[in-house]
């Protein structure tokens, strides 16, 4: 798929009709957009809505809509439910500060309330279908497939503690299921807790993308008196890094904004580099924001440690070995300029960073070193 | 009790003068203060864990803040900790087991069992939220339950489950504080026993004519090359002789006193000897979880060089010397300066510091400890095995309480 | 043996001129006197005699203490001189001819190449600047002495090493001329050189694939100051380089070695004795290695006379300089 010698690029000249990538991921409930719904709530979480962006989830929303129906038409009973996950997940994954494991767990619950199930065979069976549309609807999302996994591997453990009843048992699955939101709140403040020590007075911090862990550790620490200094990336073509800065200079602490190819430039002034992540994989490493792991490259080369906040509920079973080696995340990027159609626009919107380029992970389990996130990953589903 | 305060005193000023040295001596002296600690406290009827653990930790916060750098004295205070706590359970557990056998036997009371605050929940849930609470939080408990949550049937289980049976209660006091007391009697013996442990692998690393390269002063190192010498290997040992202290001096004159051939070199040619060189051997102050380690000072640049020439750098540590803290800032937070005197003689430089005549300010720079990031790490020899850096958290995880981690 | 030479040779034995400059100008200068006192034996040409008569007073010199590269650079330089001294000049126009030649390879090569070196090293130092130099290099002295005349605000931490301890002579004269120092020794450049913002370095001799070879010690400095990714910066005159390529850092074939009592027993420190009884031990030695050489990875500039060069650019110099010399 990905042309390296000149023999594919003459042949991708021959198909030149068909557009790349994507399509091959396609399924029936794939997205029917190219641009990815991970994506999309990412850009409604950080504000950017641009009119494109608007008439492209407008079409969005219509295309799901449009393509469900005809389906649940063929087969009643099971995609009843399917539609309802979907649905009750993009319900959900509209509030701001909710996480898209939080959504898709919230999302699950619905599932469970909404069941006939009798017994807790059938409602596990039920619970991973619908795991499986959901995870199906939107391949791109990370931490949506690490949050249904999660649930679902403690529904079969709570199963199998045998509750008396199934009706206590569901109860419990539900109140669970609903508290997960505060988990995930909580989860941050422990972070933000944890890493207090590792910001010293005086010491510059660089920040790439927006993220809701690292913000709430800057908050945090402003909180703390901890006299620092913040550099921000632009984060093009989302502007993430205006965001963030916009909100660190609400809390009065000095930042600074970069071009995202100034980072280079300003490392040798960086003391540490804290990155969020949309999730962390079986290796320790990391998928983030694009330019993610150019700036860990960067970092890496200087000797300048880079650390990781991320909720523990990002922890995918997921292994890319490079960057092609995942499913991509499309977004629109405006450049200002007409660009001729001729020329290919590379659309990801994130990559992966290994873990050797990782000093430590901030987690709401600890603070740990990239080794410890496999580990934690086999206890889980062994 | 008195005298159990003044040994404290006296262990919290010989720390803070720096009177002890070497992690080993500290960690012994340790833990033989907590166990006396431990034999005179008087223990309530409820609650008998908690009332060891709060002594336990008042003591260690005296001696930590008396020596914050000698990182052997939490790591000790931590594991004594651990056990009080891993007693503890394992006598609630078994207690759990007898109600619960109490249960089968009349079928029709469960009510009863409700009642005491387990709803529909069988004695093995508890005892598995309780275990929980001695391992770090980790993503399978994530959805279980909040911590705090599952501390409850833990803190209360003492009191819990003696409501009912008051005459087995003092048998259990007098139990837990005898079991404690057995585990802290382990671990001394485990303390005192690690140089052997950690000999008793030598053979596997060392062999026939290489050339190991060594600094600073480390029984375990001592302890390791002539395990390996009496195994009939012939090696030859260089000796970097660690100025200002000269502790390489004194290792040299111990090796060369077994028999091994030893030459001492100066602290500046390491990085010249090291291509000559087919291991680095170092006994470490303290190993970090994130597999870091400290050491005296120097290591690091040892450690860089044998990563240029590719060279294994093995770390010898006793399981009292894994840390469960991650380093931030290390160089610095985790170091200690000694006396300038060591380094230059204030009667020789007092003529040319005379302030005030437009003569230049003069600082002294004498570190104790170094700090080795793990990269630079090829591999660890505790008690228990050969480690990488990378799997240093779970031991440490083995060793240590979630809860005790922050003192 | 002419007697200059033979009072340059105790001061080398005796330790009372050391440093490469020193030890080379000194020899050049016994080397002058050598040659207003020589007058050619009858039946001899001046041009053999004269070379003969040099060397024997090199060898003697290497009984004393194995020369450096720089010297034998010099010697080399005398003895072309000699070999292309024109047969018509008489004796005194030829020993004038030759005398002047040494005072110019004094003049330009050691003493002019280090006002060059001052004038583009001090370009180099910003205020604010926290320098470290290992040793006492007499090249990095001069630079930082002519920063502080400039009125530059820096500080100088002069790291040190055993046994030679050269490290105090410098702090003490840097202190006096009032620069703010601090002092550590070498085991302790890790825990430093967080502050550090450039490293200075001497050289003894450069090598053609970039190595430099300077006093045991330096190749550590230069290690961890690029882990830390801190600029090294090594200063030498042109005259030291040598087409010759170094891969064993060690050097063993060719290093100097001090003397062993120098370890085992610590200059004003008698509680440190743990050996006193022990120096005849079979198992027991001493390695007292007074160079090393440093990988040219670790070495971000050269200042020469020649300019500020990468150490890549090192046979480059040695091709220009040898051109230069051969004329």
């Amino acid at each position: 798929m990905w042309r390296r010698s000149p023999s594919f690029i003459l042949d991708e000249r021959r198909s030149s009709n068909s557009p790349p990538m994507a399509d091959t991921t396609r399924g029936p409930f794939q997205n029917p957009d190219s641009i990815s719904a991970y994506y999309q709530t990412r850009a409604a979480h950080h504000g950017v809505i641009t009119s494109d962006w608007l008439a492209q989830a407008q079409a969005a929303v219509g295309g799901v809509t449009g393509e469900d129906q005809p389906l649940s038409s063929d087969n009643q009973l099971g995609t009843e439910k399917s539609f309802n996950v979907i649905e009750e997940f993009n319900n959900w994954r509209k509030q701001p500060d909710l996480a898209e494991a939080v959504a898709a767990i919230r999302a699950l619950a619905a599932v469970i309330r909404a069941s006939e199930a009798s017994t807790m065979m059938e409602l596990e069976i039920e619970l991973k279908k619908a795991s499986d549309t959901l995870k199906s609807w939107d391949k791109t999302s990370i931490s949506l497939t690490a949050g249904c996994d999660l649930f679902i591997r403690y529904v079969t453990r709570t199963s199998a503690l045998e509750y008396e009843d199934f009706n206590s048992a569901k109860s419990r699955l539900l109140e669970r299921a609903e508290k997960f939101g505060e988990i995930s709140c909580k989860a941050r403040r422990i972070i933000a807790m944890l890493s207090q020590d590792f910001i010293f007075d005086g010491c510059t911090i660089l920040v790439h993308g927006l993220s809701r862990v690292v913000l709430e550790i800057l908050k945090t620490a402003a909180q703390n008196n901890k006299l620092f200094r913040v550099l921000c990336t632009e984060g093009r073509p989302d502007g993430t890094g205006v965001l963030l800065s916009s909100e660190l200079s609400k809390l009065d602490i000095p930042v600074k904004l970069l071009l995202d190819s100034a980072v280079a430039y300003s490392m040798d002034e960086v003391d540490m580099v804290f990155f969020g992540a949309d999730g962390v994989v079986e290796s320790g490493g990391i998928i983030n924001m694009m330019g993610t792991y150019q700036i860990a490259l960067v970092a890496h080369s200087m000797n300048k440690p880079v650390y990781v906040a991320a909720e523990s509920y990002k922890f995918a079973r997921l292994y890319p070995l490079d960057q092609k080696d995942m499913a991509p995340a499309l977004r629109p990027i405006e450049f200002g300029v007409k660009i001729p159609t001729k020329v290919e626009v590379e659309r990801s919107a994130r990559d992966y960073t290994p873990p050797q380029y990782l000093t430590l992970l901030f987690t709401d389990l600890g603070v740990l070193s990239p080794s410890v996130v496999s580990d934690e990953l086999i206890q889980l589903y062994l | 009790m008195p005298d159990v305060q003044s040994t404290v005193v006296e262990f919290v000023n010989k720390l803070r003068k720096r009177k002890i040295e070497g992690s080993q001596a500290t960690a012994k002296c340790t833990v033989e203060l907590l166990r006396s600690v431990i034999s005179h406290q008087r223990v309530p009827h409820a609650n008998q864990a908690a009332a060891l653990i709060d002594a336990v930790k008042a003591v260690g916060e005296q001696l930590v803040a008396a020596n914050p750098v000698e990182l052997a004295v939490g790591n000790v205070v931590r594991r004594v900790l651990h056990i009080i706590r891993e007693e503890d359970l394992s006598l609630t557990t078994a207690a759990m087991g007898g109600l619960d056998l109490l249960d089968a036997s009349d079928d029709d009371d469960v009510d009863n069992c409700k009642g005491i605050g387990y709803p529909a929940m069988s004695a093995a849930v508890v005892a598995a939220a309780a275990r929980s609470t001695l391992r770090p939080p980790s993503l399978q408990t994530l959805l279980e339950g909040t911590p705090e949550s599952a501390t409850v049937p833990y803190t209360s289980s003492s009191g819990a489950d003696s409501e009912s049976k008051t005459a087995d209660k003092s048998s259990l006091t007098r139990k837990l504080k005898h079991d404690v007391i057995e585990g802290v009697n382990q671990l001394i013996h485990e303390i005192a026993g690690c140089h052997e442990q950690i000999a008793e692998q030598a053979i596997e690393h060392i062999h026939q004519n290489e050339v190991i390269l060594t600094l600073g002063s480390s029984r375990t190192v001592l302890e390791f090359l002539c395990a390996a010498k009496e195994k009939k290997r012939s090696f030859r040992v260089f000796v970097a002789e660690g100025a200002p202290r000269y502790q390489g001096h004194l290792l040299a004159k111990e090796l060369v006193a077994r028999g091994l051939q030893t030459t001492v070199i100066t602290d500046s040619a390491v990085f010249a000897m090291i291509s000559r060189v087919n291991m680095v051997i170092i006994g470490a102050h303290a190993v970090m979880a994130n597999g870091g380690v400290i050491g005296p000072v120097g290591v690091n640049m040892a450690a860089l060089a044998a990563q240029k020439h590719a060279v294994p750098f093995v770390v010898l540590a006793g399981s009292h010397k894994l840390c469960p803290l991650y380093p931030h800032n290390p160089e610095v937070l985790l170091n200690e300066l000694r006396s300038p005197s060591e380094l230059l003689d204030f009667g020789e430089f007092s003529d040319c510091l005379d302030f005030g005549a437009g003569s230049g300010s003069l600082q002294v720079v004498n570190p104790t400890f170094d700090y080795v990031p793990p990269n630079l790490v090829s591999l660890f020899i505790t008690d228990t095995g050969g480690h990488n850096p990378s799997y240093m958290y779970r031991l440490i995880a083995d060793y240590y309480s979630a809860d005790d981690l922050v003192m | 043996m002419h007697p200059a030479v033979y009072k340059v040779g105790l001061q080398y034995l005796s330790g009372d001129i050391s440093g490469g400059n020193a030890r080379c100008i000194a020899m050049l200068q016994a080397f002058q006197e050598v040659v207003k006192d020589y007058s050619t034996p009858p039946e001899k040409t001046l041009n053999r005699d004269m070379a003969a008569k040099i060397s024997s007073c090199v060898s003697f010199l290497r009984e004393c203490r194995p020369l450096s590269v720089s010297m034998g650079n010099a010697i080399r330089f005398v003895k072309n001189r000699i070999a292309k001294l024109p047969m018509t000049l008489s004796e005194s126009e030829a020993k004038a001819a030759l005398k002047s030649d040494i005072e110019r390879f004094i003049n330009e090569k050691i003493i002019g190449a280090d006002t060059v070196i001052v004038k583009h090293a001090v370009t180099k130092i910003r205020d604010g600047d926290v320098l470290l130099t290992y040793g006492s290099p007499t090249a990095v002295e001069m630079v930082l002495l002519h920063a502080h005349e400039l009125g530059k605000k820096f500080r100088v931490l002069v790291v040190d090493s055993r046994p030679k301890l050269q490290g105090q002579l410098l702090l003490r004269r840097l202190i006096k001329r009032g620069i703010n120092c601090a002092y550590t020794h070498i085991n302790a450049i890790s825990y430093i050189m967080h502050q550090v913002t450039k490293v200075f370095l001497g050289a003894s001799s450069v090598f053609s694939n970039g190595t430099v070879y300077s006093r045991v010690g330096t190749a550590c400095v230069a290690m961890v100051a690029t882990a830390f990714r801190v600029p090294v910066l090594v200063c030498c005159e042109a005259y030291k380089f040598h087409e010759r390529v170094i891969l064993d850092y060690s050097i063993c074939s060719s290093n100097e070695l001090g003397d062993p009592n120098a370890i085992s027993k610590v200059h004003g420190r008698e509680d440190i004795n743990y050996f006193d009884g022990l120096t005849n031990n079979a198992n027991l030695k001493f390695l007292n290695l007074m160079y090393d050489a440093t990988p040219s990875d670790y070495i971000s500039m050269i200042i020469t006379d020649y300019g500020m060069v990468p150490p890549t650019s090192v046979p480059v110099i040695v091709r220009e300089y040898q051109k230069e010399h051969l004329l």
